[in-house]
């Protein structure tokens, strides 16, 4: 879906440099251990914005590059994993260590933290060509040179009236003239 | 052409205030809006006090909480922009909030689905389509979720929209209800104050959970002037920076919190020494307030900063637009609001914090900040409207 959003964008100021994918539980051996204890809306991400960064092949300085991350239910699973705890053991027992997965915004800053990108980073909800519409604003304005931008769900099935494509879709998008020669 | 961007309205709904003229008093008075918390029960909570929106109707069933207090503060607003229905009809909507409809999946999860439940509550960005319908605004709709940072990322994304040329007003806001998923998530990172919000004070323990919602109208300076709308203050630019650092903890140096205060002057072509208020994030946290005074003074030769957080609470992804909203109220009327329940300095924080009362004085540029999980951080340079 997100690829039609990139075909109908103008292609006159980016570049897609690198594109990467992921499906609930593919989480590759080689992933570092410390992806193996996050939810599963984190590793989605985390692994399509590696793939995205791998495939384009390049050294590039992404240390200030922008992170668009779009969602439809965001952190819907975590949440009420996170709800079902308090149901069992009270709010005032809640987990320190399970709430953060709560908020939306966490997949975007787990990115920034593990490829040490200090840009900005935005998280839109059910907003895919608005991500996309996003990043290439900030590519045309020159405020970055380089974009990650993408969509992650984990949420199909939670609520039977809503339902999701679940996985992640990530890609490395270049200013027009960013790119090392 | 570089397009000038004003604010011709706003709406707010805090803890302290039901609408503007409220909120200015309260502002001005450094009234505490924080009480014990009526929402839940918390005996069994080290912490009993937040900061709850009263006196306003009870909740349609149809909607939640989130959105009904985004409905209040959207007709507040709206309702005396003096434009038509028609003008208002391509008017884009960029719309901020932490967990949006959590009262609703709070009680889909722990009371169990009732016959009458509506799933469609339980969608994230059900708020935005409840405001763009019951205003009849078919512009462009986003829903930005970038923890207590989201509606100052609403504000800058519709600063770029006016900015860019592609259309002539804009409304950006937030909304946040108090509810048990943030309050009890506080509470176990032992990030709450059980005493009250007491930033940059040596004694502080945390933040006060708190809810409220806010918007504002932006337009282009050209097209207010037309029509005589009255120009409350303008936005000069913005900044955003990732800390990359932690989920939950700021970077220690404040280094990302200073990137977007440098990005957001650089935005708006102003040098630090013209700014002349600084509305800090503020939220009472042992580990923000020394990184924010940090990233201040890396800047800052000696600014006054104050943070509303002090009276309100933390509205969580609200927060942006209110402390928006404030500094532009203190712009407007030339005091600069206080940070209460002040007593005794951080030598780790050491600023102006205008403790305790407010502060008659007259600034042209201001900054406003806002962080929030996963270093998300962004900052806002508005104006005095004086020309």
């Amino acid at each position: 879906m997100l690829h039609w959003s990139l075909k109908d964008s103008t292609t006159k100021n980016f570049r897609i440099l690198g594109r990467g994918r992921a499906e609930p539980g593919q989480l590759p051996a080689e992933s570092a251990p410390a992806w193996r204890k996050m939810d599963r809306l984190s590793q989605m991400a985390l692994v399509a914005a590696g793939e995205a960064i791998n495939s384009s092949h390049l050294s590039l300085d992404l240390s200030a590059a922008a992170i668009v991350m779009a969602t439809s239910m965001g952190a819907a699973r975590a949440t009420m994993h996170y709800l079902a705890e308090i149901k069992q053991y009270g709010g005032h027992l809640a987990s320190a260590l399970t709430f953060p997965n709560t908020v939306n915004s966490l997949v975007a800053g787990r990115i920034s933290q593990e490829w040490k990108i200090s840009g900005p980073s935005i998280t839109l909800i059910g907003d895919l060509a608005g991500a996309v519409e996003v990043a290439v604003s900030m590519l045309r304005q020159k405020k970055v040179k380089y974009a990650l931008v993408g969509f992650v769900d984990d949420a199909n099935g939670l609520i039977t009236e809503i339902s999701t494509w679940d996985g992640a879709e990530v890609y490395l998008l270049a200013a027009t003239g960013s790119l090392p020669v | 052409m570089t397009r000038r961007v004003v604010v011709t309205s706003l709406g707010v709904l805090t803890s302290n205030a039901n609408n503007q003229l409220e909120f200015t008093r309260a502002l001005r008075d450094g009234r505490p809006g924080i009480s014990r918390i009526t929402a839940f029960p918390t005996d069994k909570y080290r912490v009993h006090i937040g900061g709850e929106v009263h006196n306003i109707p009870a909740t349609p069933f149809e909607i939640d909480r989130t959105t009904h207090l985004a409905l209040l503060a959207a007709e507040e607003t709206l309702g005396q922009t003096g434009l038509t229905e028609k003008q208002l009809s391509n008017c884009p909507l960029f719309f901020g909030t932490l967990s949006g409809p959590a009262i609703s999946l709070e009680e889909y999860v722990l009371s169990g689905r009732t016959k009458n439940f509506l799933p469609a509550k339980l969608r994230l960005a059900t708020t935005v389509k409840e405001v763009a319908a019951k205003y009849a605004l078919h512009g462009k709709v986003r829903t930005i979720s970038n923890a207590c940072a989201a509606s100052t990322v609403a504000i800058g994304l519709a600063f770029d929209y006016l900015h860019n040329d592609e259309g002539d007003i804009a409304l950006a806001g937030g909304s946040d209800s108090f509810n048990l998923t943030t309050f009890s998530g506080f509470h176990a990172l032992r990030s709450l104050d059980p005493v009250a919000c007491r930033p940059f004070d040596k004694n502080r323990q945390g933040l006060v959970a708190s809810e409220g919602a806010g918007f504002i109208l932006l337009e282009e300076y050209n097209h207010a002037l037309r029509r005589g709308a009255p120009i409350l203050g303008e936005i000069l630019g913005y900044g955003l920076s990732s800390d990359a650092y932690h989920d939950t903890s700021p970077e220690p140096t404040g280094k990302g919190a200073l990137m977007a205060m440098r990005l957001a002057l650089a935005s708006a072509q102003i040098s630090p020494d013209q700014i002349g208020y600084v509305n800090a994030h503020g939220t009472g946290t042992l580990q923000n307030d020394r990184a924010e005074a940090m990233a201040i003074n890396s800047l800052f030769t000696k600014v006054p900063v104050s943070s509303t957080k002090s009276q309100i609470g933390h509205a969580m992804g609200a927060a942006g637009v209110i402390e928006a909203i404030a500094t532009l109220i203190a712009l407007k009327n030339g005091f600069l609001p206080p940070t209460i329940n002040f007593q005794e300095a951080d030598p780790d924080c050491p600023l102006d914090v205008i403790p305790n009362q407010a502060r008659e004085q007259i600034c042209r540029y201001a900054l406003s900040n806002n962080f929030g999980f996963g270093g998300t951080n962004a900052s806002l340079v508005l104006k005095r409207f004086d020309d």
